[in-house]
């Protein structure tokens, strides 16, 4: 008979459930891709279904496993199988900085997502930073109808550990 | 070709003169396409857009053009490389072939060397028995016997996050939090799809693995199964599933952690793996 094994490591590791969501195209994947793997391309490929992978991160010297659910995007939070959302313990609102269309319905969205997750940890993540030139950023800013806890870009990888970082603080505390 | 004018004649002069006259800007003309096709540089550039645009052409009409052409010269060749192809794949297909047959005999050898270990057995006497009484041959029963599933792994996920509570498996494999993830999500996306009330996607058959699920209010339960599987077999199952929830998962459980996982992995190790 072979040896059973388990999938341990030292230290009282806590797994937590979390969801990339928000509109199509908005950059979930690559910034899932750039988080997990360190990887981005240019190339849309919409996501079918979900996908789902894990990366283990250190928040406050405690390891805290994320598992990540990224979704495929739609225009509205509420067209999304509310079955994804449950036992979510974060949710991650990713919107496209470049395309207004991406945030008009921002508020909307995340009334819905904390109505699903009540307790949850809801992070709103403005996307492709890069295309953005930096005298026009606090204009962009400023348009959005939400309050943005960070901005990011998948492409150069800018503030994408830290916007996991920033969430898993919260799960954790 | 040079012409010495002190040899000609002065009507032949008078007829050189009108030539030169006449064709002067003929030749000049002349003169100048000559250098243009000499030189090279502007040559290409004046050409490279037309062999571009034959080059597009060609490529999107490459299918609708060629296709027929290609198709034929592909079968000639095949047909006529028939013995090289045959030559060079069936070294390949013959191991894969002699690996797959070399264990199906092991396999069988050592489900005969059992039968015959057994054949004064208790189990003997009850497939005699069987065989008699329900009219199916001896043989098939052993077959049926050979061929009994078996568990290869076993996984206690969190129903609605996916979260895995522990796993046992017989063999190591990928990433067991993933496979739970992705199996919860699968679940989550078949369940939607097809929207039918309270019912819950309980079987998924991949290649010659059946994944069974049970499911309870707060858990699933999903075993990666080889073999056949028959109803009795699916009721044996669930009972021991339902066993192993009546003995350990009574309490329940917030936050997963490596002590959950090593705790309830050993559980599920113990009923279902080495048991």
């Amino acid at each position: 008979m072979l040896k059973t094994e388990y999938n341990l490591s030292q230290g009282n590791m806590i797994s937590k459930k979390v969801i990339l969501t928000g509109s199509f195209g908005v950059g979930k994947t690559s910034l899932f891709n750039q988080f997990i793997y360190n990887k981005f391309s240019d190339k849309y490929l919409t996501t079918i279904g979900v996908k789902v992978n894990k990366k283990v991160i250190n928040v406050g010297g405690n390891d805290l496993s994320l598992l990540l659910w990224d979704i495929a995007g739609e225009v509205s939070q509420d067209k999304v199988p509310t079955s994804y959302f449950l036992g979510a313990s974060g949710i991650i609102y990713v919107f496209d900085l470049t395309r207004p269309a991406t945030y008009k319905n921002i508020e909307k969205d995340i009334q819905y997502l904390n109505s699903i997750i009540s307790g949850g940890v809801i992070k709103v993540v403005g996307n492709k930073i890069d295309l953005i030139d930096s005298g026009n950023k606090d204009e962009v800013i400023s348009k959005v109808p939400y309050n943005v806890d960070i901005l990011t870009s998948a492409k150069t990888g800018e503030n994408v550990e830290d916007m996991f970082q920033l969430l898993g603080k919260e799960l954790v505390s | 070709m040079t012409i010495d004018e002190n040899k000609l004649s002065e009507e032949d002069l008078h007829l050189l003169k009108i030539k030169e006259i006449l064709l002067k800007e003929d030749r000049a003309e002349l003169s100048n396409l000559r250098n243009r096709l000499e030189d090279e540089e502007a040559f290409n550039k004046r050409i490279t857009p037309y062999i571009e645009q034959h080059i597009d052409h060609l490529k999107m009409n490459f299918p609708d053009q060629y296709n027929e052409m290609v198709s034929k010269i592909f079968e000639e060749k095949l047909m006529s490389s028939r013995q090289d192809i045959i030559d060079l794949l069936a070294p390949s297909i013959g191991i894969m072939i002699k690996k797959f047959i070399s264990l199906q005999f092991e396999s069988l050898k050592e489900g005969i060397d059992n039968q015959v270990k057994n054949t004064f057995s208790a189990k003997s006497w009850s497939n005699k028995f069987k065989s008699i009484f329900y009219g199916v041959k001896e043989s098939d029963l052993i077959l049926q016997e050979m061929d009994k599933y078996q568990i290869q792994e076993v996984y206690l996920i969190q129903r609605h996050s996916g979260l895995l509570f522990g796993s046992a498996s017989k063999s190591v494999n990928l990433d067991k939090d993933v496979i739970a993830g992705m199996l919860t999500a699968i679940k989550s996306f078949a369940e939607d799809a097809f929207q039918q009330g309270e019912q819950d996607l309980d079987m998924i058959e991949y290649g010659t693995y059946k994944i069974v699920m049970q499911n309870f209010k707060t858990y699933y339960i999903a075993l990666a199964l080889t073999g056949s599987l028959s109803a009795s077999d699916k009721n044996q199952i669930s009972n021991s599933v339902l066993s192993f929830a009546d003995r350990y998962l009574g309490k329940s459980i917030t936050d997963i952690d490596e002590n959950i996982l090593k705790e309830y992995s050993n559980y599920l190790d113990k009923h279902f793996i080495n048991t």
